[in-house]
């Protein structure tokens, strides 16, 4: 699952031998040393990426995901240990090397203990530089290959969580997709695990091998987007200095993930549309077709049929994309996965903070089954890890949950169009009908519906029938 | 404050607009990647918080408060309003009891006031924004019930179907709590 603004990838391990698959980002306040350490990189075939403060980084980090991040230690605001700690909060297997002109035994012993792979100190000699980066993305590449060895001949379902008739569903529905190389449309709320299910699709998928790149449309402007997907050639605007191919080409062979894909502008359609059909892409400021092979996966929290009734997304592109459709339950709708899901996320952030939990109490699990969840399962995973972190240990308690969750009670409202509906929802339709048939002239509409007017008042109280 | 054309008030967070100044500028002459980064952050997902006619609910606001701390994410505020009379009551409304909470949670706000056919306008902004995470009510507790819409003919009835997300709408159940929340 990936926040707006993310542009999230993964790589298998034959592709992260090579340097050109590899990202980095080097964070340092200092221009020099930034633009230096940039130069030395590019040069060895690295995509390196930028940035000039601790800001910038977190900013970066939340945009992409990098194989290995080089980062100053002591910087302007945010230092370099927080830059770690998020690196390695987005992506576990990103490698983190500290740089700094002030090494000491203990903030090196510090950096490694939170997760950094190496320390080097300043002023940095190059084959160090390239000696300590090739075996940071070695290890980076290892740990990809251990994990889909392990991971090898399963269906790769171990995070779909729950076993709900509606989740039994969907696992079924992408266990028969497994031959299949047909594109998919992922439909579901905000937080329903899109993105882990495209993940899943594609590594059950011929490709599983190659890239899986996921894109979220609605982060970027049109022409920021057309940029990223489709790169573009030298002076195709002020500043383009080089060719530079864009991330679809880079997937090349792989999956590609398009996140709100309903929030994609009709121009970008178009050029999607164009990929589907033809399997080429021309680059920015280019007439030259480059050919691609790419499996999209798309996914949107909108009706996409709406958006083609109401002429706003392509039919054509609707129906390229909608050759297998998967539409994700929400939470609130496969309630029996809570405890299930619940102790999942406990295990794991246990895991994570090397605490022992044993679940819940019964008073807050009440409360979890309780909650309406509109942020779905993103929500219950951060209810469930903010409660891991305040609890000592042993069992999660009420008071360790949000007080929200104790103060107010939810009440969702999702009708899905064409349901049943109450007796007491006809009743009020009813009386509302006489009323207008009556001229809204209660003692008449009290004895069409054969009531006496105080009856009738008390009804239209209770309804809160506006005047 | 400016003033649109398709009979709506609105009001933008002069942060933001500025960003989006900058933004605009910046991309003309320098595609770096730190301006990705602002686009990326405007165009993120938010908590919207609905009221109408300036009917604000105290605990939809604590707990949109909590919902958006929780998700890390940013609060943006809409009120509808049935004629462009009661715009300006709202505004003043929306700035006194829901603006200043919000910021002092340090939580990212915009707002913006909209009149006219509440169905029509609620889907004009969502068309014209990127999808809430969440819709949270903020106004009429009679609208809502322990279990469920207790107006089968609210103008959000109309929707059914068409939004994006669920809108759920806080009803306080425990006072002493609650307290604590507003005192937090």
């Amino acid at each position: 699952m990936h926040e707006p603004g993310e542009c999230m990838e993964e790589q298998s391990a034959k592709s992260d031998n090579d340097p050109a698959s590899c990202r980095i980002l080097i964070v340092d306040d200092e221009e020099t040393a930034l633009k230096r350490m940039k130069s030395l990189m590019e040069n060895r075939g690295y995509e390196a990426h930028t940035a000039a403060s601790g800001e910038q980084a977190l900013d970066l980090l939340k945009i992409h995901s990098f194989d290995l991040v080089l980062t100053d230690l002591i910087l302007d605001s945010i230092d370099g240990l927080t830059i770690l700690a998020a690196a390695k909060r987005k992506s576990p297997d990103t490698e983190v090397v500290i740089i700094t002109a002030y090494a000491s035994v203990d903030s090196a012993i510090e950096a490694t203990r939170k997760g950094a792979f190496h320390y080097l100190q300043k002023p940095i000699r190059p084959a160090e530089l390239y000696n300590v980066a090739e075996r940071a993305l070695e290890k980076r590449s290892l740990k990809a290959r251990v994990r889909e060895l392990e991971l090898g001949g399963q269906t790769h379902f171990t995070d779909i969580v729950g076993n709900s008739p509606k989740t039994q569903a969907v696992r079924s529905i992408i266990e028969r997709m497994r031959p299949s190389e047909a594109n998919v449309l992922i439909t579901g709320e905000s937080g329903t695990g899109k993105e882990l299910i495209a993940r899943a699709i594609h590594r059950q998928s011929k490709r599983k091998n190659q890239r899986f790149l996921a894109f979220n449309c609605a982060s970027f402007a049109d022409e920021l987007l057309a940029n990223e997907l489709f790169g573009h050639v030298k002076d195709a605007y002020t500043g383009a200095s080089k060719t530079t191919p864009g991330l679809l080409e880079s997937a090349d062979g792989g999956t590609v993930f398009f996140d709100e894909v309903g929030d994609m502008s009709p121009s970008m359609q178009a050029k999607i549309l164009r990929v589907i059909q033809e399997k080429e892409l021309f680059r920015v400021g280019s007439s030259t077709p480059v050919p691609v092979d790419i499996r999209i996966i798309a996914a949107t929290n909108k009706d996409l049929k709406k958006l083609v009734e109401a002429g706003i997304f392509r039919q054509d592109l609707y129906f390229r994309l909608n050759v297998i459709a998967v539409k994700l339950p929400t939470l609130e709708q496969r309630k029996e996965d809570i405890p299930l899901l619940s102790m999942f996320f406990l295990k794991r952030a246990a895991d994570r903070m090397e605490k022992n939990f044993d679940g819940f109490s019964e008073e807050a699990m009440g409360l979890l089954m309780n909650y309406s969840y509109p942020g779905n399962i993103r929500e219950l995973e951060n209810i469930v890890e903010r409660a891991a972190a305040l609890a000592q240990g042993g069992r999660i308690e009420s008071q360790d949950l949000p007080p929200d969750l104790r103060a107010f009670e939810t009440v969702a409202f999702r009708r899905d169009k064409g349901a049943m509906k109450t007796l007491s929802e006809i009743e009020e339709e009813y009386i509302q009908w006489v009323l207008k048939q009556a001229g809204y002239n209660k003692t008449q509409a009290a004895q069409i519906l054969g009531i006496d007017r105080v009856s009738l008042y008390r009804k239209l109280k209770r309804l809160e029938f506006d005047e | 404050m400016q003033r649109a054309r398709s009979g709506r008030i609105l009001v933008s967070n002069s942060i933001e607009a500025t960003y989006r100044l900058a933004c605009l500028a910046s991309i003309l002459q320098q595609p770096s990647i730190s301006i990705w980064g602002v686009i990326g952050m405007l165009r993120e997902k938010k908590i919207l918080v609905l009221f109408e006619e300036g009917i604000i609910r105290g605990e939809s606001l604590l707990y949109s408060i909590e919902l958006a701390r929780r998700l890390n994410l940013p609060i943006a505020v809409l009120m509808l309003v049935s004629d462009e009379s009661k715009v300006f009551v709202a505004e003043d409304l929306l700035v006194r009891e829901l603006m200043e909470p919000i910021e002092r949670a340090q939580i990212g706000v915009s707002r913006e006031i909209r009149y006219g056919d509440k169905a029509t306008e609620l889907l004009k902004y969502l068309a014209s924004n990127s999808s809430p995470a969440a819709i949270v009510w903020g106004s009429d507790q009679k609208t809502v019930g322990r279990l469920g819409w207790r107006k089968p003919h609210h103008w959000l009835n109309k929707l059914a179907g068409l939004l994006p997300c669920s809108i759920v709408a806080p009803i306080s159940k425990n006072r002493v709590i609650k307290q604590k929340l507003m005192e937090g």
